[in-house]
């Protein structure tokens, strides 16, 4: 069943070990090497993920050790099905963006790369820890190295404005970093293990309701500031004023997502559904999910730029899978995991349009986009495609994910729930279709917009009179668009993402008893 | 290596810098540079024999007993070195030998250089000599006589420092003999309850000795004593200023190591000598605890205010000497084994911070963290090494100051006192707070750093040449202590369970 | 009541008063405005602790701890070690304070005063 394998290990130290030739080949190299470093760790670490997918869906787990790293907890890596999933997201992903990140820096000649591309590569190393780790501790390691590793990327602009988001982010992150903290030594000391298990390993009534919900809020804190939980959200709209790859890195891949998959691990993996039914913890989470998706769909119907109504469109999408786990349903938990998976692809897509928009064009208000479809028309199909998505429309991602949560909340009896993602998904069309239809629409500015891009495209892309964006950044744009379709229709296909989250709810439901 | 010349290490340790100390000056007569290297290949030797000795401890999982000149205690002087002062005394040592070595380009633009050298780092030496010696001694008077050495040459090195290091040594002059003179106080009154000084002696006979006032008087004596030279909270006057004006070169091991080792001497009075099922050991670390939360608290908060460099590493270090006393107030083996690790990694931490700190001096003249902007383009490496160790120190993991305070979180939660929890959080984010601002003034600063163009406006230590990194012999040391943050860090269980273990669990 | 006062003085009058002399140099460092007179305080201060150390070791009737003709019990002689241990005290004391004059001369040298008032700008007291 257990596979002792280094590979887990290594798809952790691969980026890592990219972070520090960049960092030491520093500016001396050409762009070319640095770039190769990137591509070429960020293939290897995908490589090395999928291949361990088939053994996960045979029910096997990789695990490797490396040594005791504190008292009575080792520094352990185990591949569970749930870890599968977020590993595949992340490492699939960071190919994608790491071609954009290339396209984008180099259209938009940006300073700093060197840090750029080490920071990027240390935060995926980082989620890959994360999505592997075999206890708390571990968990905990890489969860702050991911805090640290994402603070050069939101401050990369290092202006004013760059440095106050950077505070704000900091702010957030190491308060419940450190809370997590002390939950986590609590939780070593009052039961003696802090080895993550399928079902949690708290039993309920070990200890006063009070203090279990204390140790939980606590925990959940950490994950529920970087899933971006109102009212712990606050640093995810000013994180915005950072290039658009880390941007879509934080908010479609490794920051956000790994703040959903704290959320996960703690109630199914610490916790377990029980314990977290028994001292009520469950519904203070579903109610501040729900208010976050509410919320977040009004104030993200009112931002005018593109990047800012997409941070709010990803605050409520969070709350989708921190709702879908806290329904605490198998099949509730099974569509929270899936939608790790769906609203990365089309979040990423919505992104890295967004970004392509803004270096070919320069326009980054929704207002002045008008008619650009005719200038940008794969760029905006896609950004069609992925909205459509996130709103859930069949025959896309996030649809099946967002189907089972439902199909969870119902067995489960809770039909308010229902209606809060039904209504949300209709939120979702309202402030994403609108932009859509800019794109689309007539435009009375087209003469303006193409002088700008005139002289735009001749300062960046090189080449006047363009029409799409740079190749660079449209090929990975068509993927992501694509791979969301595709899981859409079959949600099993490539990797079998979609039975990895049925394995992964079965073994917690499983190992925890009734499920409530 | 034969049976006679090991079994001799634990003196040799204490011989060895001496011999280098009395001949620098001598030597350095001869040719001027012959002096300095003699201090450091002595003292890179003290570093191996000291790992030779502590493989022999771990080996062997007892502790070593050396009588000096053939006495047995209780009547001679004996040195015992058990885990934890074994490890203490490869921290010191190791440190030692890596700040003569960062010294060694600090003199050279100096006219009278070679004089003042030899004087330099014999006083260097005789720091070393000290702080091994109190880690080795069993003999509580022989502690006090390596305590005024350690005091003697502190002293020394704080006034050859900059503009009011005089006025800076002055202070700690007058308050660290009030410290050594309270020491002495204490064992006086210990001497007079049991007739012995040998500490293994003490502590047997002080079982026997039913006058507790008189113990709760030495108690109270020690605790003044330590707490002044360790710098704890209420009886920190002397720290800042003392840690900001002294020589450059010599802070590194001031800072780091010099009030680290009374605080070994702490565990050794309070754990190994006097019996913890006292009545009044409760309260006594209770005192210990508030003072130890008052220094943590007190200590962050007033870094925040400054902006010379080292006034926010000074008072930082009254925050982080607090942890270790925090980790004897908790008093069990995670309380314990967090304060010894927190020796360890804060003294790496705060070691490697004061080379940075005096690197920028060396090569800018820099003293205040705002002229700082865009330095990391100069000093590419000195500044990486800067970014672990301040992370180390705001304690984000893997780095050592993360696991130390995981052992004192530990040990606090396991004794039910949150309190010193919610302690080590806040202190936590006030340190991240006054690091990243230091973060934003390195990477995103406006001002940018620059060589002067004309010598007079040059303030540096260095010869302007137009490097821009530091020298070999500087960079060494800086990097070295950020390898074994992450060293220290990754193989802390290896520490604690390997090394520490079997000494704490005799002593609780 | 004089009795017992008496009976107190007699057994612990001596360490009475080398606490006294301790907390007045305590009191003179602190209080002092001039350094020399700081040194002069730590000196009393560091003499009272010599004073404590040999009254620990004092007996009545005892002599000193030489054998001169023929040894005696041990209980006709006073304790050495008390003594040997504040030779080296002295030694230590000593090079403190020749630490602090040079010190001092130092700082003479760079403010021109020694009065802590004029070096630091402040005045403690009127």
């Amino acid at each position: 069943m257990t596979i002792l394998s280094i590979k887990p290990f290594l798809a952790v130290v691969i980026s890592l070990l990219a972070a520090l030739l960049i960092l030491f080949f520093g500016n001396n190299v050409r762009p070319n090497v640095r770039e190769g470093i990137t591509l070429s760790a960020a293939v290897i670490k995908a490589v090395l993920v999928f291949s361990m997918v088939p053994a996960v869906l045979a029910g096997n787990e990789y695990y490797f050790c490396l040594w005791e790293i504190v008292d009575g907890v080792e520094l352990a890596f185990r591949t569970d099905a749930a870890g599968m999933i977020f590993a595949c997201v992340a490492s699939g992903l960071w190919i994608v963006t790491s071609v954009y990140s290339i396209g984008y820096m180099r259209g938009h000649h940006e300073k700093n790369q060197t840090g750029y591309f080490a920071a990027f590569a240390v935060c995926l190393s980082s989620t890959i820890g994360i999505s592997f780790a075999a206890n708390l501790l571990t968990f905990f390691i890489f969860y702050e190295m991911l805090t640290v590793a994402t603070y050069p990327l939101v401050v990369h602009y290092r202006d004013d404005k760059a440095r106050a988001s950077g505070r704000k982010y900091l702010a957030y992150t190491l308060i419940s970093g450190q809370l997590f903290f002390a939950a986590v030594a609590a939780v070593y000391v009052i039961y003696g293990t802090c080895e993550f298990k399928a079902g949690g390993f708290i039993d309920p009534g070990s200890v006063s309701t009070g203090l279990m919900l204390m140790l939980f809020l606590l925990m959940i804190g950490g994950g529920a500031v970087k899933a971006g939980i109102m009212p712990l959200h606050g640093w995810l709209p000013s994180a915005m004023v950072a290039p658009t790859p880390v941007s879509a890195l934080l908010h479609a891949v490794a920051v956000v997502k790994a703040g959903a998959f704290c959320v996960l691990r703690v109630v199914c993996y610490v916790f377990g559904p029980e314990a977290a039914g028994w001292c009520g913890a469950d519904k203070i989470l579903a109610w501040f999910a729900v208010a976050t998706i509410l919320l977040s769909s009004f104030i993200a119907m009112r931002k005018d730029n593109l990047k800012a109504r997409l941070a709010f469109s990803t605050i409520g999408q969070l709350s989708y899978i921190v709702l879908g786990i806290s329904v605490l349903a198998p099949y509730s938990i099974t569509g929270a995991m899936f939608h790790i998976v769906a609203h990365a692809f089309l979040k990423i897509t919505l992104f890295m349009c967004a970004g392509a928009i803004y270096v070919t064009t320069g326009l980054s208000e929704i207002s002045t986009m008008g008619g650009l479809a005719k200038k940008m028309p794969v760029t905006c199909a896609c950004f069609g495609l992925a909205s459509l998505g996130i709103a859930g429309l069949p025959l896309l991602a996030g649809f099946v994910s967002k189907f089972n949560i439902i199909r969870g909340a119902l067995i489960a009896g809770k039909p308010l729930f229902v209606a809060v993602l039904v209504a949300a998904a209709l939120l979702a069309l309202s402030y994403l279709i609108p932009v859509v239809r800019v794109f689309f629409g007539k435009s009375d500015r087209s003469a303006e917009i193409s002088g700008h891009a005139q002289t735009v495209g001749e300062k960046y892309g090189g080449h006047a009179g363009y029409n799409d964006a740079a190749p660079a950044m449209l090929i990975p744009i068509v993927i992501t668009a694509v791979v969301s379709l595709v899981l859409g229709i079959m949600p099993d296909a490539g990797p079998h993402l979609y039975d990895l989250a049925v394995i992964a709810a079965e073994s917690i439901s499983g190992g925890g008893g009734a499920i409530v | 290596m034969n049976l006679f010349f090991i079994s001799h290490i634990p003196v040799l340790i204490v011989v060895i810098p001496l011999c280098a100390a009395v001949l620098c000056p001598l030597l350095s007569r001869l040719s001027p540079s012959l002096g300095k290297r003699t201090v450091i290949v002595f003292l890179f030797v003290v570093f191996v024999l000291s790992l030779i000795q502590l493989a022999g401890i771990v080996q062997s999982g007892e502790a070593v007993h050396y009588y000096l000149g053939g006495w047995e205690p209780p009547y001679g002087v004996e040195f015992v070195i058990d885990g934890v002062n074994g490890i203490i005394i490869v921290l010191v040592s190791f440190i030692g030998a890596m700040t003569a070595l960062f010294s060694s380009p600090f003199e050279e633009a100096d006219k009278n250089a070679p004089f003042k050298s030899a004087g330099y780092y014999s006083i260097l030496c005789f720091l070393v000599i000290g702080l091994l010696g109190i880690a080795s001694t069993g003999d509580a008077f022989n502690l006090y006589v390596f305590m005024e050495i350690v005091a003697l040459s502190g002293y020394g090195l704080i006034a050859i420092g900059e503009e009011k290091g005089p006025i800076a040594a002055f202070r700690y002059l007058l308050t660290g003999t009030i410290g050594a003179s309270m020491y002495l106080l204490g064992i006086g009154f210990l001497y007079s309850a049991t007739g012995t000084l040998n500490m293994a002696d003490l502590a047997v006979r002080l079982q026997r000795v039913d006058n507790l006032p008189l113990i709760a008087i030495a108690m109270a004596c020690l605790i003044v004593g330590f707490g002044i030279k360790m710098a704890l909270f209420p009886l920190h006057g002397w720290q800042p200023a003392a840690h900001s004006y002294a020589h450059p070169a010599a802070d590194p091991m001031i800072a780091g190591v010099m009030i680290k080792i009374p605080a070994y001497a702490m565990f050794r009075f309070f754990f190994c000598i006097f019996d913890s099922s006292l009545p009044m050991m409760k309260t006594i670390f209770n005192i210990i605890g508030i003072m130890a939360v008052l220094g943590i608290l007190y200590g962050s908060l007033k870094a925040l205010r400054y902006d010379k460099y080292n006034k926010i590493l000074a008072y930082s270090s009254i925050g982080q000497v607090g942890y270790i006393a925090l980790g004897f107030a908790i008093g069990n083996f995670y309380g314990i084994a967090g304060a010894v690790f927190h020796i360890l990694s804060h003294a790496f931490m705060k070691t490697g911070l004061f080379y940075t700190s005096a690197a920028f001096k060396y090569r800018y003249g820099i003293h205040y963290t705002d002229r700082l902007g865009q330095v990391y383009r100069k000093m590419p490496v000195t500044c990486g090494a800067l970014v672990v160790l301040a992370l180390s120190m705001i304690g984000l993991p893997p780095f050592a100051g993360f696991f130390g305070k995981w052992y004192l979180a530990l040990g606090a939660i396991q004794n039910g006192q949150y309190l010193y929890v919610a302690v080590l959080i806040i202190s936590s984010l006030l340190s991240a707070i006054y690091f990243f601002r230091i973060f934003e003034k390195m990477f995103m600063g406006e001002k940018t750093v620059s060589e002067p163009a004309a010598p007079e406006e040059y303030y540096g230590y260095g010869k302007l040449t137009g490097k821009t990194e530091v020298p070999l012999q500087m960079l060494i040391p800086i990097v070295s202590a950020a390898l074994m943050i992450i060293a220290l860090g990754l193989g802390n269980s290896f520490i604690v369970n390997g090394i520490l273990r079997t000494t704490i669990m005799e002593v609780l | 009541m004089i009795d017992i006062i008496e009976t107190f003085l007699a057994e612990k009058g001596i360490y009475m008063m080398t606490f006294i002399l301790m907390g007045l140099g305590i009191f003179g460092m602190v209080s002092s405005g001039n350094y020399m007179k700081k040194i002069m305080c730590m000196n009393i201060m560091q003499v009272s602790i010599i004073f404590f150390f040999l009254a620990l070791g004092q007996k009545e009737h005892g002599t000193l701890p030489v054998v001169v003709e023929n040894l005696l019990g041990a209980d006709a002689y006073i304790n050495p070690l008390p003594h040997a241990l504040m030779l080296t005290a002295i030694v230590v004391s000593l090079g403190t304070t020749g630490v602090a004059l040079a010190l001092l001369m130092k700082i003479k040298e760079i403010y021109g005063s020694i009065e802590e008032e004029d070096i630091t700008g402040k005045r403690w007291k009127k």
